[in-house]
């Protein structure tokens, strides 16, 4: 039992490691651009996490982190290299900002079916890209980084020429019309936090339960962890990846569908692509070694390093891309430790 | 003396790989280390390689204490080692292969001729033939071996430690790769051999060490001890010849029909093939490795589709289903490799076992996992099989490479399927386990049970096997029943064809 709990703590060294030199290289650049490391280091994290606002802010941008986290935990942990949250999640925002005007009837209903609208749309999306995976024997990866940039551009199409705003006051926003009802109760007073961030608490958990502790959970981990020893012992293979990449693109389509009935209360351009948040989420996904749990955390931490960023710039006059470089270290030494640990199974 | 490695303890948490381990190699000698699984064996030299820090203990090398930190840093004092699972670049040349680290530039180029010229002399010089420019996975797995010597040949090493080399080769292969070693010897190597194959010992080795639970318990001149001995040794216990009792065999439970694997050359890899298994029967499948035994296993277990002919378990047809169609015919697999097929290595113990047992209403209920069933289920087949494990929840790949066969193995026997098949049941696995693993598939078939064995054992397959059919270029060359035929005459049938032997 002692040893287990140890195996459990040694999860967090490598991230931990990776954070501590992506803060420290974060600490060079701004030295270099005159700021005192210490002072702006303690600026980021306070700026991050330091007080009411900064926290609930961060908990707020975490929210959609955390869904293309979970989705990527799935599909990754499963060992499909889906690169497909962004997609998915811009289909089911828009969707959902789509059809929810169109819902009559109380508020409760209006969400649940523009959530709903939502998830199946992200679930199309992903089986759309499983299918020509699979068919054309093409990577997983590369379809679905394609299948991305047509997301968006389909997005954008829709919101520049088919649903714009009619009643909106800047006519040159790209906007779908704002909800009224519908839209997702605040958890604190006025701040930004939304139920949405419950949901995605509640996700993980569920996640969490059903990779850890139901069969299908455990058929696609070994399918994740060794695809010739799961179909020697019977796991259905095609089955089983059309399945683990239908929920993947149904957590994403929900996270999509959740930033606009708790955020911005309509589909903007770019709203999900410009802030990075599919990315994030699958960085915050490998940090967390793909662990639902886990990726709460990260999820948070990434979240956290934005806002921080955006004090930092505004109190010390430090450019907010030095959260980019960061993270963007931190991204370099875990997909580095990914290659070597991927090597390391090839050789043996 | 060459090598000395003094009071040297490894743990693992709990576990005590290596508990004070003192042993010396001496110039220009080979050293056997035999042991059951778990023992210590791989420990003690992943040591001496560099690839694990000892707790405590030192190590010298002609008197001067040394710390051998990486392999590189073995290297540089010429110790080289062939590890049990080949670290070789699959798609890259076997001279590449070979240079690899050390590589012959032309400017900043990588030199192609001269590498290949370099290995070719290599190789004569050795009498290792290899085709340098040969793409390593085309080649049978003892070139792919004869590959790694020259690796550790290329870089200079002196001493040179082998970890069950012969586990994974065909008997000729083996012959082969004692001869090596006895050359090599002659060229002034010591060398290191880890074996569970105690006449490998008795043929080659100069000296030998058992050790047992983490300590040397035993050590002697080969000359001065016998396989007996060593084995009573390593497993603190006398054992036993097995005899089959005849039984009369029962309904057919599993049934080829003419199944042929057409494969991309013009010669079909698997051809024709027709036998049946019947209950109270073990059908042993002999021939020299690659002749078509691994794809039989993958068609009857579904895992390969045939291209001609039909699969029958239990009187079902399952031909072109899906292997969890046929386990749920009745049928339990032990694959040849067991980290390639058998299990996955970052899993934990009790996640491998529960493989082929998660549709079983005792392990799962309405799709949701019984852990404390699973638990159980872990630890009964530690206790059973006897498997060296701290808990069930430790990683796969911690255990030993014979302690995960067993798990294997023994996850595999506990379904207790009507139908068995099982191949290579043994490989890897010491002395003890074997005779273990042996008892229970006797018992299994004096219980009724349907096995069909894949080994390229000869010796496996005499004692166990009621009928045995060769297998030779893909096709059943000949059959034989219990006592019909000595290892001469199998061994004539397995590198030749029956219409050349018979006229
Ligand atoms: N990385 C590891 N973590 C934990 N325990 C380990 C690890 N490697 C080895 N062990 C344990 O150390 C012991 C000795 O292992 P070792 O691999 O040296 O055995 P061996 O004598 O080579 O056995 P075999 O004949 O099965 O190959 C075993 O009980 C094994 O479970
Ligand atoms: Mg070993």
């Amino acid at each position: 039992m002692k040893k287990l709990k140890l195996e459990w703590l040694k999860a967090f060294r490598a991230p931990l490691i990776a954070v501590t030199i992506g803060l420290f290289f974060g600490g060079v650049v701004m030295a270099f651009s005159g700021t005192n490391p210490i002072t702006g280091i303690i600026a980021l994290l306070k700026g991050g996490y330091g007080s009411t606002y900064a926290l609930v802010t961060t908990l707020t941008r975490a929210t959609p982190i955390l869904f293309a986290a979970l989705a990527a935990s799935l599909a990754w942990g499963s060992g499909y290299s889906s690169m497909g949250a962004g997609g998915q999640m811009v289909l089911g925002a828009l969707v959902c900002a789509i059809i929810a005007p169109l819902v009559p009837g109380p508020g409760w209903l209006v969400c649940l079916v523009s959530i709903a609208a939502a998830v199946l749309t992200g679930m199309a999306w992903s089986l759309l890209s499983a299918y020509i995976s699979e068919r054309f024997a093409t990577s997983l990866l590369i379809i679905t980084l394609m299948c991305n940039y047509l997301a968006d551009g389909i997005a954008s199409y829709f919101t520049t020429y088919v649903f714009k705003d009619p009643f909106g006051v800047d006519a040159s926003a790209i906007q779908t019309q704002k909800l009224t009802v519908g839209v997702l109760p605040k958890l604190i007073g006025t701040y930004s936090l939304h139920t949405g961030f419950l949901l995605a608490l509640l996700a993980a958990v569920l996640l969490w339960f059903v990779s850890r502790k139901t069969r299908f959970g455990y058929q696609a981990k070994m399918n994740g962890l060794n695809v010739n020893f799961a179909r020697y012992g019977g796991v259905p293979s095609v089955k089983m990846m059309l399945l683990t990449l239908l929920i993947c693109g149904g957590i994403a389509g929900l996270g999509g569908a959740i930033e606009v009935l708790g955020t911005r209360l309509r589909y903007v351009d770019g709203m999900i692509t410009s802030p990075g948040y599919a990315w994030s989420g699958i960085i915050a996904s490998l940090m967390a070694g793909n662990h639902p749990i886990g990726a709460i955390i990260s999820s948070i931490f990434l979240a956290g390093l934005t806002t921080g960023g955006a004090t930092v710039e505004r109190q010390l006059g430090v450019a907010s891309e030095v959260t980019l470089i960061i993270q963007g270290i931190i991204t370099l030494l875990i997909t580095a430790q990914l290659v070597i640990k991927w090597k390391k199974g090839e050789k043996s | 003396m060459l090598v000395e490695m003094k009071h040297i303890t490894k743990r693992y948490g709990e576990v005590i790989a290596n508990d004070d381990v003192s042993l010396a190699l001496e110039e220009n000698e080979i050293l056997a280390i035999v042991g059951e699984n778990g023992a210590g064996k791989t420990t003690i030299m992943k040591i001496l390689y560099g690839l694990e820090h000892p707790d405590a203990g030192e190590i010298f090398i002609r008197g001067q204490k040394v710390l051998i930190t990486s392999p590189r840093a073995a290297m540089a004092h010429h110790i080289g080692m062939v590890q049990q699972h080949f670290m070789l670049f699959d798609t890259l040349s076997a001279a590449e292969n070979i240079v690899y680290q050390n590589e012959i530039r032309k400017g900043i180029f990588f030199d192609h001729k001269k590498t290949n010229q370099t290995v070719l002399e290599l190789s004569q010089s050795y009498g290792l033939p290899i085709d340098p420019q040969a793409i390593v996975q085309q080649l049978p797995i003892g070139s792919q071996q004869r590959v790694e010597i020259l690796k550790i040949l290329y870089q200079q090493s002196q001493i040179i430690i082998f970890d069950e080399p012969s586990a994974v080769l065909t008997p000729l292969e083996v012959e082969e790769l004692l001869k090596t070693m006895k050359q090599l010897k002659a060229m002034g190597k010591s060398l290191i051999l880890i074996t569970h194959k105690l006449q490998e010992v008795m043929d080659v080795a100069d000296r030998v060490i058992v050790m047992r639970q983490g300590k040397v318990t035993f050590e002697s001149k080969v000359t001065d001890t016998n396989v007996k001995e060593l084995t009573y040794h390593m497993v603190k216990r006398h054992l036993n010849t097995r005899t089959l009792k005849p039984q009369n065999p029962g309904e057919v439970q599993l049934e080829l029909k003419h199944i042929s694997v057409y494969g991309n050359s013009a010669k079909k890899e698997l051809d024709d093939i027709s036998l049946c298994v019947r209950s109270f029967e073990i059908v042993g499948i002999a021939g020299v490795s690659g002749n078509g035994q691994s794809l039989l296993a993958r068609v009857v277990s579904g895992l390969l589709d045939s291209d001609a002919g039909e699969l029958f378990i239990k009187g079902q047809n399952l031909t072109h289903q899906s292997v969890h169609s046929i386990r749920q015919a009745g049928l339990s697999h032990v694959p040849d490799d067991r980290y390639l097929w058998g299990s996955a290595r970052e899993a934990t113990l009790g996640e491998n076992a529960l493989m082929g047992f998660e549709y079983r209403p005792d392990f799962t209920q309405k799709g949701i996992l019984k852990s404390q069933k699973i638990k159980h289920l872990t630890n009964s087949l530690i206790d059973r099989y006897q498997i060296k494990a701290d808990e069930w929840q430790q990683k796969m790949s911690q255990l030993s490479g014979g302690n995960a066969q067993k798990l294997v193995v023994g996850r595999e026997f506990e379904q207790n399927s009507e139908v068995l098949l099982v191949n290579e049941p043994t490989r890897g696995i010491d002395i003890g386990a074997m005779e273990f693993i042996h008892q229970q598939l006797v018992e299994k078939r004096d219980n009724g049970c349907a096995i069909l064995l894949i080994s390229s054992d000869l010796n496996e397959i005499m004692t166990l096997s009621d009928r045995i059919i060769v297998l030779f270029e893909g096709r059943i060359n000949a059959t034989f029943v219990r006592g019909e035929a000595d290892a001469r005459q199998l061994g004539l049938y397995m590198v030749k064809r029956y219409e050349e032997i018979e006229t």
